[in-house]
């Protein structure tokens, strides 16, 4: 556990006590490790005693009914949610060995190293060109040449070069639903981080869109170690390597994806799947 | 109604359809036993009516699957009953053709010259029949005690077809006149076999249904 533990005051005495039968997943070493995690909104425990080990590049899925927490756990390991008020956890979370709750480290920084990409698409309105250097820019980087490189790489990397090669400098609300949503991801790869965690990607998007976003993930893990929350159990089944269920706040079952979707363990994860209950 | 709800018939209606298919070919094999023991042509007849309606079932059970499969979106263990149902319906139609053979094998016999048949046949006959009622069971309660059974049952069929064939290969030997006749009891035998055969491989399949294990080539894995 991380000798930094809690962000804010603890609301210890209505905690119950962490489930003795979540063993961590023991498979590939871990680049993310989830420790004893516990996560609080105010008074409301919304995480209970999470341990993951979340292999590098590898994608790893989470799945669960909808309020089981598995955002929450996604939006903790890049500390997403320090901006919400009342926000409080317990355990550790280690990205690479080292802690993120580390009190010399900024959250910024982190946050260069963990790039998110959203249920929405949210491209700033800009151009695609100034959407894919964003990160760079605010980093200080300013050479037009390694700003030309990497928007070239970035796009490629995002299966969208071929597409905006040619409109670079027009605005990238212009483009399509799937467009901008591989413009997002292309520039939360752009910074080339270490973790791309994706929170229901495919969502707003039509099944054409959502194959090339797929298909791009698999590129992805190449290079990166790919968190996603999707409420798509297909989806979780042809993108991932680990799928963890989540339910009421508790992980359930994790485990390879093909045993997950052929063979759970859990009666409530197969029940999960099979829609007979969630 | 819901969504699932509709699923779940459809799943229900599937299981019903198998296990009538399943009725329908115990019917098929009861007849081919009997044709051996009393030929008849309307013994004859009736089995080419059941095995037509054993086909049209496995149509009919292949499209509702296929159907299931492109609708509902079958996952876990529902995707395994689908899978199952679709290879036992298989296996189903193959014991349905195998009986029918054997009915068209001892009217042959019948309307020639009619031989002896080995002391086993009758024996071999009704202990294939007795396997495909127990994997049909395993299929509707999955216990695997009863596919245990059936795996166990099913080298008593070889030793069996292997006395059959001794019997017949002798018989040949001593009246070359009956050569054909017995060429088609050989026949009968090897098909009987093979229905023992395939009761195991839907024995085997209820274990992947039930249990998610794969026994085919291994049956230690049998829990």
């Amino acid at each position: 556990m991380s000798a930094y533990t809690a962000t804010t005051a603890s609301p210890s005495a209505a905690l119950p006590q962490p489930a003795a039968d979540q063993a961590p997943y023991t498979g590939d070493p871990a680049y993310i490790k989830i420790d004893t995690f516990d996560f609080f909104y105010g008074a409301h425990q919304a995480l209970f005693n999470v341990n993951m080990d979340i292999p590098e590049r590898q994608v790893t899925a989470f799945i669960g009914p909808s309020g089981c927490g598995k955002s929450t756990l996604l939006r903790n390991i890049n500390r997403m949610n320090d901006l919400v008020d009342g926000a409080n956890h317990r355990g550790d979370i280690r990205v690479s060995g080292k802690t993120i709750y580390d009190r010399s480290l900024e959250v910024t920084s982190l946050r260069k190293r963990i790039g998110m990409v959203f249920q929405k698409s949210n491209p700033f309105p800009k151009s695609i060109y100034e959407n894919v250097v964003y990160g760079l820019r605010t980093s200080g980087v300013n050479d037009r040449r390694v700003l030309d490189q990497a928007v070239e790489e970035a796009l490629r990397g995002a299966a969208l070069w071929d597409e905006a090669k040619d409109r670079l400098q027009q605005s990238a609300l212009g483009l399509s639903g799937g467009q901008q949503q591989r413009l997002c991801i292309a520039r939360a790869v752009a910074i080339k981080p270490e973790v791309l965690l994706m929170d229901e990607p495919c969502s707003a998007l039509d099944p054409i869109a959502t194959g090339r976003v797929e298909e791009l993930i698999l590129e992805l893990k190449k290079q990166f170690t790919v968190v996603i929350v999707t409420h798509n159990m297909q989806q979780a089944a042809r993108v991932s390597d680990r799928t963890a269920f989540f339910y009421l706040g508790k992980l359930i079952e994790y485990d390879k994806t093909l045993t997950i979707f052929t063979n759970p363990s859990v009666k409530q994860t197969e029940d999960y799947i099979t829609g007979r209950f969630g | 109604m819901t969504q699932l709800r509709q699923f779940e018939i459809e799943l229900a209606d599937l299981k019903r359809s198998i296990v009538a298919m399943g009725d329908m070919v115990d019917r098929a094999i009861g007849l081919a036993i009997e044709g051996i023991r009393r030929p008849t042509a309307d013994l004859r007849e009736r089995a080419r009516t059941l095995e037509d309606g054993v086909d049209a079932m496995e149509t009919v059970i292949e499209d509702r699957c296929h159907t299931i499969i492109a609708l509902q979106n079958p996952m876990v263990r529902d995707l395994r009953f689908i899978i199952s149902a679709m290879s036992i319906a298989s296996d189903l139609e193959q014991i349905g053709d195998h009986a029918e053979t054997i009915s068209k094998r001892a009217h042959y016999i019948a309307c020639h010259n009619p031989v002896a048949n080995p002391p086993e046949l009758l024996e071999l006959g009704e202990l294939a029949r007795e396997m495909v009622r127990q994997s049909m069971d395993a299929f509707v309660t999955g216990n695997a005690e009863v596919t245990r059974k059936v795996i166990e049952e099913e080298p008593q069929t070889d030793r069996q077809t292997k006395s059959c064939y001794v019997f017949i290969q002798e018989r040949m030997a001593l009246d070359s006149a009956l050569i054909k006749e017995y060429t088609h009891l050989l026949r009968a035998v090897s098909s009987l076999e093979q229905i023992g055969d395939l009761a195991m491989a839907i024995a085997e399949e209820t274990v992947f249904m039930h249990q998610a294990q794969m026994i085919r080539h291994n049956h230690d894995q049998l829990k």
